[in-house]
């Protein structure tokens, strides 16, 4: 069992939460919209948080029990890349994986030490493939 | 001197004409739509538009010849991320945020940005002071209509203040303590506050008694 924080209650993010309480994982997801936690399954492995995690409350609350993992997924990739730099500073966390949507913006901090994963390029990638395979 | 600006509201527009009014270089980079027109006829060549936060867009502005970036967008982590980038990508050696929350002030520094500050004087005074993070005292502002600074002093170890109460320690004429700052802690001083190792002292200062202070800390 590990103890993963996703902020970002999105498509991506919901859903990763429904899949790893599956395995068994415990998961608290981080919200400032409440609306948006209205796709995701009933599951007591899941706790929900509403709330911005730049308030000291917020965050406290999301980390301080400890957390192995945190994914970071909201839509704007600034957001991202400051709510990882700042949690992970703050409250020492293992492992911090953060979506970049920006291709270059994605290297230029994976060479600063982030974690990032590219939503854009896997497309690009996917479609090259596909049409070469033709 | 070449300095770039991120962000085309009040405080970076005010920043950019008192800076060109100064004879420096100045881009301006301003991505809102309903801005650009305004901007444009104001600023001619010295205006670009664009997404600050993009690294073609900084490219375009020539960051990499920049010897100051500003960012004074309002919001605080898109600040954060153009900073990054001027310093990661363009090597920028001194990068400025303009921070909205306080709360993200200490954040900034860790993370490498130069400076944050909360107002147009205040960075116009930044830029001039040519502050350097490594000085035992730092200028943070020199204010216009006085002889007037306030500093930042870092107190060696050994130095006499240590274990003292404020009470105890003679200041030169003209000299006050605005604040402490201990680790992340910011205490006003009462007369029964002591000093211990580390911590740092914010002054009020007449520039004539700045050495004076120096010695006493």
């Amino acid at each position: 069992m590990i103890r993963v924080v996703i902020l970002g209650s999105g498509r991506v993010g919901s859903s990763l939460a429904g899949e790893m309480a599956k395995l068994g994982h415990r998961i608290i997801l981080v919200d400032q919209d409440t609306s948006k936690f209205k796709n995701l399954d009933e599951n007591d492995r899941i706790e929900r948080l509403t709330g911005n995690i730049f308030d000291d409350e917020v965050a406290s609350a999301a980390f301080s029990k400890g957390v192995d993992v945190f994914i970071v997924v909201t839509g704007k990739d600034n957001v991202n890349l400051m709510a990882a730099q700042a949690m992970q500073q703050k409250y020492k966390i293992p492992r911090v994986l953060v979506r970049v949507f920006d291709p270059v913006l994605s290297d230029v901090y994976e060479g600063l030490g982030l974690e990032t994963i590219c939503p854009t390029k896997y497309a690009i990638e996917v479609m090259l493939k596909k049409l070469q395979s033709q | 001197m070449y300095i770039v600006i991120v962000g085309g509201g009040k405080v970076g527009y005010n920043l950019a004409k008192l800076l060109l009014a100064e004879g420096h270089e100045v881009l301006l980079i301003e991505k809102d739509k309903s801005k650009i027109g305004p901007l444009s006829n104001e600023f001619g060549e010295s205006f670009l538009e664009g997404n600050g936060s993009r690294v073609h867009v900084l490219r375009e502005g020539g960051v990499n010849r920049a010897q100051v970036l500003v960012a004074t967008t309002g919001e605080d982590e898109e600040n954060m991320v153009i900073c990054q980038i001027a310093k990661a990508v363009f090597k920028c050696p001194r990068t400025i945020a303009r921070v909205n929350d306080p709360n993200n002030e200490s954040l900034f520094s860790r993370l490498g940005v130069n400076a944050t500050v909360s107002s147009t004087r205040l960075i116009d005074s930044l830029i001039e002071e040519q502050v350097e993070a490594d000085d035992m005292v730092i200028p943070l502002v020199t204010l216009r209509s006085g002889n007037v600074e306030i500093i930042e002093v870092a107190p060696s170890p050994t130095s006499a203040i240590i274990g003292k109460k404020i009470a105890e320690i003679h200041l030169p004429e003209g000299a006050i303590f605005i604040t402490i700052l201990r680790g992340e802690k910011m205490i006003i001083p009462k007369p029964d506050t002591t000093f211990m190792v580390d911590d740092k002292v914010i002054a009020l200062v007449k520039k004539e008694v700045e050495q004076a202070l120096r010695e006493v800390l």
